[in-house]
């Protein structure tokens, strides 16, 4: 049963965005990261699509108070809950939403006791966003998840706790994450979706393996990164670069071996003489990581075809006979 | 939903709108209770009645008149129904003030409601206590018509803190621009001090007309303390109707 559904929205970096999603994890992979955070304002009901419709359960979420408490969701900019404590300021939210819950249990369950008596106004955002997680994944009645980069900017919060409670809720309501950062997206698992162009292109298949292949990816930020590409280009362990051209100062290098990529940058550097300024690491685009996925999504139905073609193969051979 | 044991409760329509109400006037009490903000606008009462008490030894004739034509309706009131929504708003357009309540389900226009009335009355108050005083301090405690003075200037005080604190209201219900509370406030300063149609809008204007001082086009003081409510019920309309349900 569809949950939520988004019919050519058009709302701020969302430009006809049509999608649907049912009970299960849903993640969406973005790489402007102000996508993910409109994208889960407008399925809260916070903001509204300057044209098309979103429907929760069928009801507009931007119209209907009543559905709005049974979605929960965790913004990149969390506001200050107000309220003289922290303890009074999620009473009066779950009072709101017509939940029995004592707010102390809720931050006990997650180790946040410690903030009960804490002025909200005085929490910073990722504390905020860790009693808004903490709250939205405590709701019982919540049908509707929608959570901004669930694993970054959350104090105190492990991921290992994030992850486990999401799972747990993903078994009866819908959960969305959007991440800026595919390593994020594997881990959380279930369906998967791409921001490209102010639009959603849901993958087939879940978003796993094809990244482990891709370890070494960083981005080299040089006063001349003309001369560091020169040195670069001919060096083996080097599987692909990327650079704007013109004023751009950052080189995106990538390989399979990040070992070997690191001291091949490093050798570049000092060979170039190139200035280089910093080197971090970085997460694949996403044209790598779609490219990724469709080579392996071919290569799982070259193999499927061999076997259905092949029947006295083993798995695995598909060139020997038995 | 894995989590803790809960129970749902059933809401009625009329529960769920008292409920919002009442959701808005916290939030909104809750951010104008500031130990910062009450010292501000007591500095600011203090002020008018330290006007008033030169005002009565320069010319004791028509103390009071300058006393509330100047500090405390001229400049008091104003800049204090501007730090009170300044203060609630924190920056954000006045929708963006229930947010989070509307996130948890309440309706957002019964919370804006519920925070208009408590800033209404806090205007109010401020208002009605700055023109109290003032006329007080500038009648002195001799005079015979200082309490009957007191009260009627009382009264307009609270009438102007009310349309002061909705006018700065709906301007920040507009835009969410820095300069849309100072451009009000100074608009009120440059237009309200006229008495031609441009004057309508704004409290200035008004209570001026309500002190003596030249009527706005010509209005009776009755008119203009119409006036006023109706800027004050246009005002807070156009601040809940900016806001999503």
């Amino acid at each position: 049963m569809t949950i939520l559904s988004l019919i050519d929205v058009f709302v701020g970096p969302l430009t006809g965005v049509t999608w649907t999603a049912d009970i299960g994890m849903h993640v969406v992979l973005t790489e402007p990261a102000d996508f993910g955070a409109t994208f889960v304002e407008v399925i809260s009901g916070v903001r509204k699509p300057k044209r098309g419709q979103i429907r929760v359960q069928g009801a507009d979420p931007s119209r209907s108070p009543a559905m709005r408490r049974r979605i929960a969701t965790v913004l990149a900019d969390e506001q200050a809950p107000d309220g003289r404590s922290l303890v009074s300021a999620l009473r009066a939210e779950f009072r709101m939403r017509g939940i029995d819950l004592e707010p102390s249990d809720v931050l006990g369950a997650w180790g946040l006791e410690g903030w009960r008596d804490a002025d909200p106004s005085r929490l910073d955002n990722a504390e905020r966003r860790a009693v808004a997680l903490a709250t939205a994944l405590s709701l019982p009645s919540a049908q509707l998840v929608g959570i901004v980069e669930p694993f970054s900017d959350v104090a105190q919060l492990s991921r290992e706790q994030i992850r486990d409670h999401l799972v747990r809720a993903s078994a009866s309501a819908c959960v969305v994450c959007t991440t800026a950062v595919p390593r994020d997206a594997t881990e959380l698992g279930g369906q998967v979706a791409l921001a490209r162009e102010g639009k959603l292109v849901s993958l087939e298949a879940p978003l796993a393996e094809p990244l482990s292949a891709l370890s070494g990816y960083f981005m080299v930020t040089a006063a001349r990164p003309r001369d560091l590409l020169r040195a670069l280009v001919s060096d083996p362990a080097v599987f692909g670069i990327q650079w704007r051209g013109g004023a751009a100062d950052q080189v995106l290098v990538w390989s399979p071996h990040g070992q070997r990529l690191a001291m091949a940058i490093v050798r570049a550097a000092f060979e170039s003489r190139c200035g280089v300024r910093a080197i971090t690491p970085a997460s694949p685009s996403l044209d790598l990581v779609e490219a990724a996925h469709a080579g392996w999504a071919q290569a799982v139905r070259e193999q499927a075809w061999w076997l259905g073609s092949r029947p006295e193969t083993r798995p695995g051979l598909p060139w020997r006979t038995a | 939903m894995a989590g803790l044991p809960a129970r749902n409760k059933t809401w009625f329509a009329l529960e769920d709108r008292v409920s919002s109400l009442v959701a808005g006037a916290r939030a909104a009490w809750a951010r104008a209770r500031s130990k910062a903000l009450l010292g501000v606008l007591g500095a600011g009462v203090l002020l008018a009645a330290a006007a008033a008490e030169l005002e009565r030894r320069v010319a004791s004739f028509d103390a009071v008149d300058r006393a509330l034509g100047g500090a405390a309706f001229g400049l008091v009131l104003p800049l204090g129904a501007y730090l009170l929504v300044e203060r609630l708003c924190q920056g954000e357009r006045y929708q963006n003030m229930h947010r989070t309540l509307r996130r948890s389900g309440a309706n957002g226009r019964q919370a804006a409601m519920g925070s208009l009335l408590v800033a209404g009355a806090l205007g109010m108050l401020f208002g009605g206590v700055t023109a109290t005083i003032s006329v007080l301090v500038a009648r002195g405690a001799s005079d015979p018509s200082m309490a009957r003075d007191a009260i009627l200037s009382g009264v307009v005080g609270m009438w102007g803190g009310l349309a002061y604190v909705s006018m700065f209201l709906a301007a920040s219900s507009l835009t969410s621009r820095s300069w849309a509370l100072p451009a009000c406030l100074v608009a009120d300063w440059l237009l309200g001090t006229g008495s031609s149609v441009l004057a309508v809008p704004w409290p200035r204007a008004h209570l001026r007309n309500l002190l003596g001082f030249e009527p706005v086009v010509g209005m009776a003081q009755t008119t203009s303390m119409t006036a006023l409510l109706v800027s004050f019920a246009a005002f807070t309309g156009l601040a809940v109707w900016r806001t999503d349900p």
